[in-house]
């Protein structure tokens, strides 16, 4: 096995990977960052949210400038510890960039639920649902083989649109909580992210692929 | 008000750039780099018989290459093609290319002058008949740099850049005073 690093800033692939993986990351953390301060006079804990969000955004960039690994000649041996390394790096990535940002909104909405009710806490669940559930679903991909994969094509397919489904209510109850308790920027980060969502589930193979064919020319 | 403007504007930014880089993607998908290299490439692998290296990369005028292969036995032919005679490789069909080492050998080196400013590629290929693997050595050099090395760096500066002055702006902005949602 050849192993080479890689800088994500300075290998074009890997870069527009990259950042059509964490644009609605860093999309969504700008806008609850934005959300939250404009509005942190009205709420208990803003700053949980807000401090969340920066370590979102910090480790999102950063990983922009941190190099990954490249491997070539892959034995299947080789492949499994590749897996396993790579699952990890992926929760490490995730850890600071997903669930805690879902979790602090979900804490956020439980101590502002008397006043706000309870739209902020269930956006906060489904939003921890929908990254513990993707990224399951990602780690039982990388560990199945890709024959039983097909085999189990319609597991998969319903674990997507479930997930699809989650991320979608989810956002749906950030536009109930602006629109009911006056609160338009809520309202607006829902819209954008729903938007934003709708647009990777239909089109982000079709652009992966594109990229793909671009900088490799298969 | 001056939050609404800010957002929409610096989403318009964040979103400009990157279907900028989309529209380049489709508008110029005929010539793309295979792989970024800063001035050139080198690397080791594994060449079974029938296998090929293709490297991708925009030159102006000259390729300085070498290649060696550990077995003795094997021989490696290099040569230089456009894009569309590379296509035409790929899917075993003719092909006309320019050779840049005379014929198969196990090791070579030289200097190469392109008759054309563009992408082209240059293929090692283990097609003789021995049937024989080997680990293959080989570097590149080129005499410019890939135009596409200094896109990626920008943009991801940009990105940073952005983030920053987004967070800048929200924090020049007042934020609201509490209102009463639900009166008695």
């Amino acid at each position: 096995m050849n192993i080479n690093l890689v800088f994500p800033f300075l290998d074009p692939e890997t870069f527009f990977l990259q950042l059509f993986s964490s644009f609605p990351i860093i999309l969504y953390n700008l806008l609850i960052y934005s959300t939250i301060w404009r509005y942190k006079e009205e709420f208990k804990l803003p700053r949980l949210l807000l401090i969340s969000s920066l370590i979102a955004l910090g480790v999102s960039l950063a990983f922009f400038f941190i190099p990954g690994v490249e491997a070539r000649n892959i034995s299947a041996e080789e492949m499994l510890i590749l897996n396993l390394y790579f699952i990890w790096l992926s929760l490490l990535i995730s850890l600071p960039t997903q669930f805690i940002p879902a979790l602090s909104l979900l804490i956020f909405g439980y101590f502002n639920k008397d006043r706000y009710k309870f739209y902020l806490l269930l956006a906060g669940t489904l939003l921890l649902a929908y990254h513990l559930i993707s990224f399951f679903t990602s780690t039982l991909m990388r560990l199945t083989d890709p024959s039983s994969y097909l085999e189990n094509i319609v597991l998969f397919l319903f674990l997507r649109y479930m997930i699809f489904g989650i991320i979608l209510a989810a956002y749906t109850f950030l536009i109930f909580h602006g629109v009911l308790n006056k609160q338009p920027l809520f309202r607006n980060t829902g819209i954008i992210m729903s938007g934003t969502f709708i647009f990777i589930f239909f089109f982000s193979s079709y652009f992966v692929q594109l990229i793909l064919m671009y900088f490799r020319g298969n | 008000m001056k939050i609404k403007i800010c957002s929409v504007i610096l989403n318009f930014i964040l979103i400009l750039v990157i279907f900028t880089n989309m529209v380049r993607t489709t508008a110029f998908y005929d010539h793309y780099p295979a792989s970024i290299t800063i001035n050139g490439e080198s690397d080791v692998v594994q060449l079974d018989p029938g296998e090929y290296v293709h490297v991708h990369h925009y030159v102006i005028s000259v390729i300085v290459f070498s290649f060696q292969c550990d077995n003795p036995n094997v021989h490696v032919t290099g040569f230089l093609m456009d894009d569309d005679y590379f296509d035409l490789f790929q899917h075993g069909m003719g092909y006309a290319a320019f050779y840049l080492s005379d014929g198969p050998q196990n090791s070579a080196s030289g200097r190469y002058e392109v008759h054309q400013e563009d992408y082209w590629n240059i293929v090692f290929i283990n097609d003789e008949s021995n049937e024989e693997s080997t680990l293959f050595h080989y570097s590149l050099l080129f005499d410019n740099e890939d135009p596409f090395l200094y896109i990626t760096p920008i943009l991801a500066i940009l990105l940073v850049v952005g983030v920053i002055l987004w967070l800048f702006l929200i924090h020049r902005i007042k934020p609201r005073e509490s209102i009463e949602v639900f009166p008695d």
